[in-house]
């Protein structure tokens, strides 16, 4: 949980908007069960529709994930399987993180190149409480990929450009 | 064909720690591609699994469970399990178990559990004298209760993938978490009793009402929490949201809670949840072509051909399971065996609730096994240790807790008793 000591600023962001949104979730969850529970103690009349929670809700969320997604892959903490790496000579290593990263970097840009398609293709559809077109939460895929690919390629540089390692702090 | 190509890529991938996720979806593109598929339907696929109601109860008690260590919270619920237990003889041993099946009923999450009891626990019991590696061992032990005893990330996210109650399973945990918890404190005592480990004088009654009533805010968490959703009053994700807002009014009611603090954890929280809801976004496409194959069929036939016997069954995939938890985290293995096993659970009858609780109790243990394991780093950066000085203390507690995975199998009323009292 502790904070790094000197995030870059784009991290930082990512994780502030990503944060921003997960309080949106909230706050419209909250109304939501508030909505649903008014009535049940005070009668008819306190019967407030707000389906605009619903909707809002759903949109945070998904931008919450792949913002958050994003971040775990700079600070490459999503699940993996160590130990047959760790079984193998320390000078293999750097090679095959290597080829991690190009694994990376491969579903990253098919994600960014499908999400976005999938994101025209529902331009016309409008979510109705909001008003607002599914692209823009389908465009949390090719976005989210994006932000992925940029810090993979970051923690390349960071990792085999030599010059790089004294400047950057270690994530 | 192509599809033992693609799971081959998938394994390579996962061989060479390529993320889980990203494994998993090279090879269903690969898939989509070799089968003629639309490729659009991963993203779709990732969509529509993660768009689901119940699922938001998942970052919701994550972020629970962090906002709760930080808001003093645990510090109360520590004092007050000392109150307690503290007087039997090996009593700091049991004053952890106590504190974390009572933590389990507010928080769903094993992390959270073993780094923040552990971190007052583990400083708390070298004070009075228990070496460091028994009190690691057993923070790491109580710590697989939290996701027993309800609420429960794990048995969401089974919920979701084999489509039961997350109530029923929530209520089914109950029985097995205070098994586990009981044989726990057996095996402290007996360690204690052996090595003269020292206890506190019992609590005097008003030193016991003092406790209480400082505890009493965060001792009701439970109540409201599995009360509201017995009572059908909540759904599984408004519980959670209570016991956020809930979390969030008692650390600013002991003043131990700042907006500030509030954002950071909201903001770090959002990390945790993004790295597991994408891989079940992703493993959602991924059991979709594997039913659209039908290579569950496929494996049931394999096996039912072999024996056909329900115990040796279920036991031989506890141990499947079991060797999996030392390598992988919790959620993928739910994620990856409950969509393969699903088909060959149904033809052995077995009810899905009552195995709900096998795979949670079997991947919480997971967690604390080495060489891969969230709660076994954790203890071990808090307490400082070594991995290999903790696994050693641990092995009588993990010995306890695989006899109480034993027990649960061979006898499914420990799980179903009370979901079958309250629901049925």
């Amino acid at each position: 949980m502790a904070a790094h000591a000197r995030e870059p600023r784009l991290i930082a962001l990512e994780k502030s908007v990503a944060g921003a949104f997960f309080g949106i979730l909230i706050v419209c969850l909250i109304l939501q069960v508030f909505t649903r529970l008014l009535p049940k103690f005070l009668g008819d009349w306190a019967v407030i529709s707000l389906p605009w929670t619903e909707e809002l809700s759903r949109f945070s969320f998904v931008w919450l994930l792949m913002l958050g997604a994003s971040v775990g892959m700079y600070n490459q903490e999503h699940f993996n399987v160590s130990f047959v790496v760790d079984a193998v000579s320390p000078a293999l290593r750097p090679a095959i993180q290597f080829v991690v990263y190009l694994a990376e970097l491969l579903f990253v840009g098919f994600l960014i190149v499908h999400g976005y398609w999938m994101s025209e293709m529902v331009w016309n559809q409008i979510a109705p409480a909001v008003g607002l077109s599914y692209a823009w939460v389908y465009m949390s895929v090719p976005v989210g990929a994006a932000l992925m690919a940029v810090h993979i390629v970051g923690n390349m540089l960071k990792r085999y450009l030599p010059s790089n390692r004294s400047r950057e702090a270690q994530p | 064909m192509t599809v033992l190509v693609a799971c081959a890529v998938i394994l390579f991938c996962m061989a060479l720690s390529v993320p889980i996720a990203v494994s998993i979806g090279l090879g269903s593109v690969y898939y989509f591609l070799a089968s003629g598929k639309p490729l659009m339907m991963i993203p779709q696929k990732m969509f529509t699994t993660v768009d689901n109601f119940t699922l938001l109860a998942v970052p919701l008690f994550i972020l629970a469970g962090n906002i709760m260590n930080t808001g003093g919270i645990t510090k109360r619920l520590f004092n007050f399990a000392r109150t307690c237990v503290g007087h039997i003889t090996g009593g700091l041993g049991h004053v952890c178990v106590l504190a974390s099946i009572i933590f389990a009923g507010m928080s769903g999450s094993a992390t959270a559990d073993a780094v923040g009891l552990g971190s007052i626990e583990i400083p708390a019991m070298e004070k009075e004298g228990y070496d460091k590696e028994f009190s690691s061992a057993i923070v790491l032990g109580a710590s697989t209760i939290g996701p027993i005893i309800p609420p429960s990330i794990i048995m969401v996210i089974y919920a979701v993938v084999a489509g039961v109650s997350v109530g029923a399973l929530f209520v089914a945990g109950i029985i097995p978490g205070l098994l586990m918890g009981g044989g726990l404190m057996v095996g402290v005592y007996i360690i204690s009793k052996k090595r003269r480990y020292p206890s506190y004088p019992r609590a005097t009654v008003r030193q016991l009402l003092a406790a209480t009533r400082d505890a009493f805010p965060v001792l009701l968490t439970p109540i409201i929490i599995i009360g509201g959703i017995y009572s059908g009053f909540f759904t599984p994700t408004e519980a959670a949201m209570i016991a956020v807002v809930y979390a969030v009014i008692l650390g600013f009611f002991y003043r131990e809670m700042t907006w500030r603090a509030l954002w950071q954890i909201l903001r770090e929280t959002s990390v945790t949840v993004g790295v597991i809801m994408f891989i079940i976004g992703i493993t959602g496409g991924f059991a979709w072509w594997l039913s659209l194959e039908k290579i569950p069929q496929l494996f049931t036939t394999y096996i039912y051909s072999v024996t056909q016997d329900r115990i040796v069954i279920l036991l031989l995939i506890n141990l499947i399971i079991l060797v999996e938890g030392c390598f992988l985290d919790a959620t993928p293995i739910v994620l990856i065996m409950v969509p393969i096993l699903m088909p060959l659970l149904k033809v052995l009858e077995v009810d899905m609730v009552y195995f709900g609780i096998l795979i949670a109790v079997n991947t919480m243990i997971g967690l604390t096994t080495p060489p891969v394991g969230v709660c076994l780093y954790g203890v071990s950066a808090i307490a400082k240790l070594p991995i290999e000085k903790i696994v050693q203390a641990y092995i009588p507690f993990l010995t306890i807790l695989v006899a109480v995975l034993l027990l649960l199998t061979l006898f499914p009323q420990l799980s179903l008793f009370l979901p079958n009292l309250l629901f049925k």
